[in-house]
């Protein structure tokens, strides 16, 4: 009886049958890819702010002390965004007529708070303190990326839990001297684990990995 | 030794064929083939369908409701959290295993007489394992977030939970799921490719030819086959006892008392046999009567099937001796009050009973050779022994969960509307599936039968 | 109850009975329905935990949220949950901070509640400016760290959507201008005198708000002030004044007492300073060392109570047969046996003689408040005689600054509104139309002023009849001052502006006063500024001190000396509660609503009640005997009806009847504060008014019931009862 099938199909039950299994492999890879990248999680993406603030110009080349407008990291889970009284307290004698600081000037006038576009944001399920985090030699830099080069701000780490699990589980990696916390410039030095592990043990710094640490 | 040939229609089955002398070659195929291709659709094949596919529907309401609501629309709750889902889990899985066991295990043994049944007993399998694994999904709180429990590179981190027999459940039937698919489908191709060269229409020359992946039957291609047949039953043979190893696991590990006892792979994995041919024998009965296919399922197989229920079912009933010893040898006021709470307190102690009567009482008729060769019985027993296997799933689970060690702790399970309409759903998912495969598939294996013509015309009848 | 709730738990006492007998010695239950285990209790207790909640219908159909879920699922289960980003979020901070918060962390403040004329000490939880906790200011005299189920529950009242939002003009939608210019024409009208001005208010204890008034009646010399409390404390004053010549405040030293006897005192739970005497009870009742010692408690009450719980004899009693009681045990601590009949074993009394004066100065005898103020005389005449005085208990001037009897006072306002001689009346807090006596008719009186102003917390059947009503502050969201059981002045200041432009007493006084505009806060620390010795920096340092301990130091009422009447020890009372064939009603403020101000505060709503743990619901108490005789069992309704031949119209209350095993037989208490029409969608429809049924003539005491037909009880009020 004659061919149901064209010869044609020999090539191309094999290339399906095997194209089939590295297709579904490309698609994993590929998702898992999407899930890292940038589009998704929002890394060194630069975000738009009502106000073009420069981390880069206040915090690097002036040299202002993140806690100046981040008040309550050291005392507080949540650091805070600067109320626009503490920009006011040098905007009212400097740059007072800068049209790039007339949402903040109008923001004071007209008591409206500036609603500034959230950077680095955690889900609602995750528990997050920053003052037990600075208070046991995590830098800001560590986890916020080099701020003080940064013209506008943009999340420095994906915020995934593997990224906070790789320092929880090994925290001699990152942890750095307590004078340096808000250091913006601080680079780890060349024997970072030796050091780190000294420090670990000198600030009591316990590898918390158990999930209701963070998931209260 | 019996004189060859001879036919009793009582007393020892060596006297009796596993395929009824006078077939040939052609005969075998157009039989089989023709169930496929000649007949169309037929007005019973119709009704049967139809019911399996409205019981299909209950299932999808059922499951689409559950969904939305969640568990609570289950009788689930503390102390008694698990309920129907787990039981008729385990129930389904139980009954796959008797198809590998036919396909995969009595291959390796050289056993003939599962020739005429491991397609459909595997098919069986097949869609018993698929209505098994839907429970595993649906008794989630979250069905959608089920492929965590898959370990693929996330990054949160976070590995599936691998102490946990739940997790090697996950493994375990997805390996049984392959290994049965694979085996089944490769078993398939020969047959696939007969169908495709009979077919009378286009599409179904298709359809078959591709499935069928340009099978020639050229020496090359057996000699493949009959190497690849042997792999998947050596892959498939430790299945048998693993998978359900594994589901006994999901009890036997933990602290509860009347689920902690050693005995439970073993009498697991004895009941799921015990449980998966009554399952063949029930479907196996009407088949070969609707279907005229008492000449190639013939009394001698449903006289072996008898007999490996027999005893499968004394080796359960050696589990529910040694589970009560144990607990009294024990010492263990749990251990005791567990089997004494079963066998005597009210609501459950009916279900015990019943289950005492459905797998032991009942099935020792089989020792009766006129039993065994009365197909009506045989099927009442086999239904028995269903329902039996069933009830004993719950009182695994439902007993021992319903009074543990606190008494302050203690509740009844109530099965609700839902309850009973997924588990009846599941079998209206299993209805479905096997009437497709009786309209489109071979339900007897057409190449294999055609291999014992030969042996049945030279007289053999082992 | 409402009569479309589900049918009668039929009890099965005798069961119970049988059940209790057979297990001999002691067996805890919790409800009589659970001791008599019947079906129904046993539907009851599946319902409230239904193992299928599905079939409850509370899950019954698919809603929004349901099919937004569906939704959700189905888009995962195609697996595309992955593919959702976080969203976008937005930062917003302040413009200009508040002092001291430091975001995430919450600061506390101290203020004080005032309930009834007296505060307790509070130190209030603020996150991010809004009050969310209550803790107790242990500080505070009249709290130590503790608190009670009122003050917790306040928080919720604050946010209670229900409270009144805006000025209202008869019905209508107003605003502050307009009622200051309304109260601007007032004030010229009734210039210079002040002819036909009235203000009501609750009891004030408030040093600021009583030198308001006082100056307000020095501008309208002609003007009154009324004050009415309806679960306040007249009859303790009145018993004060029958006993000493002049109204005192008596400050009780539970901590310095090793017996009390309590005559129908729910002392722990209820009354002036309970959270404090609370503290000082259980002191005495902790083992702490070799030396400590137990206190021992005696109470006798009609209807059982948390006090009575923790006592180590109680004796249940009828309300009107504690007088003859208290005069029996009078005369027994002066080893006098009068010989009068009582429904007390005299054995009983005897024993409690006996220890009383064994513990001379280290005794107290306390009477409840809604015994009459003869029983109070009694009581104070006994701690006189047992040397407590100074000990136990010492007396100060009244908290309030204008001390009066609520009752009289109210009833003389009334007067004037049937006689037409009211112009103008200010209601300044508190539901007079709701929880007046019976016999005053309030409501109609009320109409018969000319122009009326109202102000509260909620728009309630007082604010429906009055012109105008304007929203009141919450003590959360005002500044004030208040003064402790022991007359420790607490500064109330607010943790977060007021929500819904509400008004403070002060600053609706100072409009009438003609300072319209002037805020809360000045006019209170305008008065301390007055009243202090220090000046400038030093008073600034004290203004500050006060408001951040939540008291001002050093200002508890000094003790004053106060000698009984030489008659009263002698005095043997007939015994008043008639004999067993008449029904006494005895009315009680209620654990959860109080007076009925708390009506719509879901949280005490839901609070179950001591000993009965009732919820939602008041109910006519009554004993097992009692139940029996008037053929009643749980749930079942009775009428009472009250035949009083001065009114105009029967009045009469479908009261739920509930059988509490403990209470005093031929009794039945009925709670109030239920009832209400007008407090909100939580409280409207709970319970039944008894106030309906409550006679000025014996408003807190009894009333005498006869049963004339099944279910039905004909109470007879104010004959040959004993009132101030």
């Amino acid at each position: 009886m004659s061919q149901i099938f064209h010869h044609s199909t020999n090539l191309i039950s094999r290339l399906s049958i095997y194209g089939g299994v590295f297709i579904l492999g490309l698609l994993g890879f590929a998702l898992y890819e999407i899930e890292l990248s940038p589009w998704y999680t929002d890394q060194n993406v630069a975000r738009e702010q009502p106000v073009p603030f420069s981390h880069k110009h206040h915090a690097g080349e002036l040299g202002i002390d993140c806690r100046y407008c981040h008040t309550s990291v050291e005392k507080s889970s949540f650091a805070g965004v600067p109320p626009t009284q503490i920009c006011m307290s040098c905007h009212s004698q400097i740059w007072t007529n800068a049209a790039m600081l007339e949402p903040v000037r109008a923001s004071y006038r007209d008591d409206k708070s500036i609603s500034w576009t959230r950077v680095n944001a955690l889900p609602d399920f995750v528990y997050f303190d920053h003052s037990i985090h600075v208070s046991k030699g995590v830098g800001c830099t560590t986890c916020h990326g080099p701020i003080a080069e940064m013209p506008i701000t943009w999340r420095a780490g994906t915020l995934y839990m593997s990224w906070c699990l790789e320092c929880h589980r090994q925290p001699e990696k990152y942890v750095r001297p307590k004078s340096e916390v808000f250091n913006p410039n601080y680079e780890p030095p060349s024997n970072q684990l030796e050091l780190g592990r000294k420090l670990v043990k000198q600030y009591k710094v316990q590898s918390l990995t158990n999930c209701t640490v963070c998931h209260r | 030794m019996d004189p060859e040939g001879s036919q009793h229609t009582t007393g020892s089955s060596r006297a009796q064929p596993f395929l009824e002398p006078g077939q040939t070659f052609g005969s075998v195929t157009d039989k089989i083939s023709s169930i496929v291709l000649g007949r169309g659709t037929t007005k019973g094949w119709m009704i049967g369908f139809a019911i399996g596919f409205c019981l299909l529907m209950v299932f999808n309401v059922a499951v689409a409701y559950l969904l939305i609501k969640g568990v609570g629309i289950w009788g689930i709750n503390m102390p008694i959290a698990w309920g129907f889902a787990i039981i008729n889990f385990v129930w389904w899985i139980g009954i796959g295993h008797a198809g590998t066991l036919i396909s995969a295990i009595l291959l390796l043994l050289h056993q003939k007489w599962r020739t005429s049944i491991n397609r459909f007993a595997e098919a069986m399998t097949l869609f018993a394992v698929a209505c098994a694994g839907t429970f595993p999904l649906l008794h989630m709180g979250r069905p959608w977030l089920a492929f965590w429990l898959m370990p693929y590179p996330n990054p949160m981190w976070m590995w599936p939970q691998f102490r946990s027999p739940l997790v090697w459940d996950v493994f375990a039937v997805s390996t049984y799921l392959t290994v049965s698919l694979l085996f089944w489908f490769v078993g398939l191709i020969p047959d696939l490719a007969t169908l495709r060269d009979r077919a009378k229409n286009r599409a179904a020359q298709v359809i078959y030819g591709m499935f069928a992946m340009g099978w020639r039957g050229s020496a090359v291609h057996w000699s493949r086959y009959e190497t690849a047949s042997i792999l998947l039953a050596g892959l498939a043979t430790p299945l048998v006892i693993s998978v359900h190893t594994v589901v006994s696991f999901d009890f036997a590990v933990a602290q509860l008392p009347g689920w902690h006892t050693t005995i439970f792979p073993p009498y697991f994995v004895a009941g799921a046999i015990y449980a998966g041919f009554a399952m063949v024998m029930t479907l196996s009965i009407p088949i070969r009567k609707y279907y005229h296919l008492e000449e190639f399922i013939t009394m001698r197989h449903l006289d072996n099937m008898a007999k490996v229920m027999l005893a499968t079912g004394l080796i359960v009933a050696y589990g529910y001796m040694m589970e009560t010893f144990m607990a009294f040898y024990s010492g263990n006021q749990f251990d005791r009050y567990i089997v004494l709470n079963r066998m005597t307190a009210p609501p459950y102690a009916i279900v015990y009973w019943s289950l005492i009567l459905c797998n032991i009482v009942i099935p020792q008729s089989l020792w009766s050779s006129k039993v065994r060769s009365s197909v009506p019985a045989l099927f009442g027993i086999a239904l028995v022994v269903n329902v039996g296997m069933w009830l004993e799933r719950f009182v695994i689970v439902v007993i021992s969960l319903h009074r543990d060690f606190m008494p302050s702790g203690w509740g009844t399970y109530i099965p609700t509307r839902w309850d009973w309409a997924t588990f009846i759903g599941t079998m209206g998912l299993f209805l479905t599936l096997f009437y497709l495969f009786i309209r489109f598939l071979p339900m007897i294996s057409i190449s294999e039968m055609r291999a014992l013509v030969k042996e049945t015309q030279e007289g053999k009848g082992d | 109850m409402s009569s479309n709730d589900k049918p009668n738990i039929a009890l099965d006492l005798d069961a119970a009975r049988a059940k209790l007998s057979r297990d001999g010695g002691e067996r805890f239950w919790q409800s009589l329905g659970e001791l008599a285990e019947t079906k129904e209790y046993r539907n009851f207790l599946e319902n409230e935990f239904p193992a299928n909640a599905e079939n409850n219908g509370a899950g019954a159909g698919i809603n929004r949220r349901d099919i937004l879920k569906l939704m959700a699922a189905s888009t995962a289960l195609a697996g595309l949950s992955a593919c959702t980003k976080l969203p976008t979020e937005k930062i917003v901070p302040y413009v200009k901070p508040p002092e001291e918060i430091i975001p995430g962390k919450p600061l506390f403040y101290a203020t004080s509640m005032p309930l009834a004329g007296v505060a307790t000490g509070l130190l209030v939880e603020s996150n991010m400016g809004r009050p969310t906790k209550i803790e107790g200011n242990p500080d505070h005299p009249g709290s130590l760290g503790g608190t009670d189920v009122f003050t917790q529950a306040s928080v919720l009242t604050l946010y209670d959507p229900d409270r009144s939002k805006t000025v209202v003009l008869e019905g209508r939608i107003s605003s502050w201008g307009a009622f200051l210019s309304a109260m601007g024409n007032v004030r010229g009208q009734l210039a210079p005198q002040g002819t036909g001005m009235r203000i009501l208010t609750e009891a004030v204890t408030s040093p600021t708000l009583a030198s308001q008034i006082q100056s307000l009646l020095k501008q309208f010399p002609a003007a009154k002030w009324h004050q009415y409390e309806p679960c306040g404390r007249d009859n303790e004053r009145e018993g004060t004044r029958l006993a000493f010549g002049k109204p005192v405040n008596p400050v009780y030293r539970f901590d310095q007492a090793d017996v009390i006897v309590s005559l129908d005192s729910n002392f722990l739970m209820s009354g002036p300073g309970h959270v404090r005497h609370a503290r000082d009870f259980s002191r005495r009742r902790a083992i702490e060392g070799p030396d400590s010692t137990l206190n021992r408690l005696y109470v006798v009450e009609t209807m059982p109570t948390s006090t009575g719980a923790m006592a180590d004899h109680r004796l249940p009693l009828r309300a009107g047969e504690i007088e003859a009681f208290a005069g029996q045990l009078a005369a027994a601590i002066g080893g006098v046996n009068d010989g009068s009949r009582s429904a007390v074993p005299p054995d009983w009394t005897a024993a409690v003689a006996r220890d009383l004066n064994r513990r001379r100065g280290k005794s107290l005898v306390i009477a409840g408040e809604e015994q009459p103020p003869s029983v109070h005389a009694l009581a104070h005449a006994m701690n006189a005689a047992l040397g407590n005085v100074g000990q136990t208990v010492y007396y100060t001037e009244t908290l309030e600054a204008s001390p009066v009897n609520g009752i009289e006072s109210l009833r003389d306002l009334v007067n004037d509104l049937q006689s037409g001689q009211v112009e103008f009346l200010l209601i300044l807090g508190g539901n007079p139309v709701y929880d007046a006596p019976a016999d005053f008719d309030f409501g109609p009186a009320l109409l018969k002023a000319k122009l009326r102003v109202h102000s509260g917390l909620y728009n309630d059947e007082t604010a429906e009849l009055c012109h105008w009503h304007v929203p009141a502050a919450h003590y959360l969201e005002a500044w004030g001052d208040s003064r402790a059981y022991d007359g420790t002045i607490g500064i109330i200041q607010p943790l977060i502006a007021p929500l819904y432009d509400g008004r403070s007493q002060h600053e609706i006084v100072a409009v009438l006063s003609g300072d319209a505009g002037k805020s809360g806060h000045d006019v209170v620390r305008d008065y301390w500024k007055g009243q202090r010795p220090e000046k400038d920096k030093a008073f600034e340092t004290f203004w500050e001190t006060s408001l951040h301990d939540g008291v001002m130091a050093k200002t508890a009422l000094p003790p004053i000396s106060v000698a009984p009447r030489a008659d009263l020890a002698k005095q043997s009372a007939q015994p008043r509660g008639g004999d067993s064939s008449t029904l006494e009603i005895a009315f009680r403020s209620d654990p959860s609503a109080f007076d009925g101000r708390f009506a719509n505060n879901a949280w005490l709503q839901e609070l179950p009640k001591p000993i009965t743990k009732l919820t939602w619901d008041n109910a006519a108490m009554v004993s097992v005997a009692t139940a029996k005789k008037l053929g009643v069992t749980n749930g079942d309704y009775v009428t009472l009806k009250l035949d009083d031949p001065g009114a105009k119209k029967t009045r009469e209350v479908k009261a739920g009847t509930w059988i509490v095993p403990g209470h005093a037989d031929d009794s039945v208490t009925l709670h109030l504060g239920y009832g209400r029409r007008r407090a909100g969608d939580v409280g409207n429809g709970t319970g039944f008014n008894a106030n309906f049924i409550r006679n000025s003539s014996a408003p807190r005491a009894h009333g005498r019931g006869s049963r004339a037909r099944p279910r039905q009880v004909n109470l007879r009020c104010g004959n040959g009862l004993r009132h101030t």
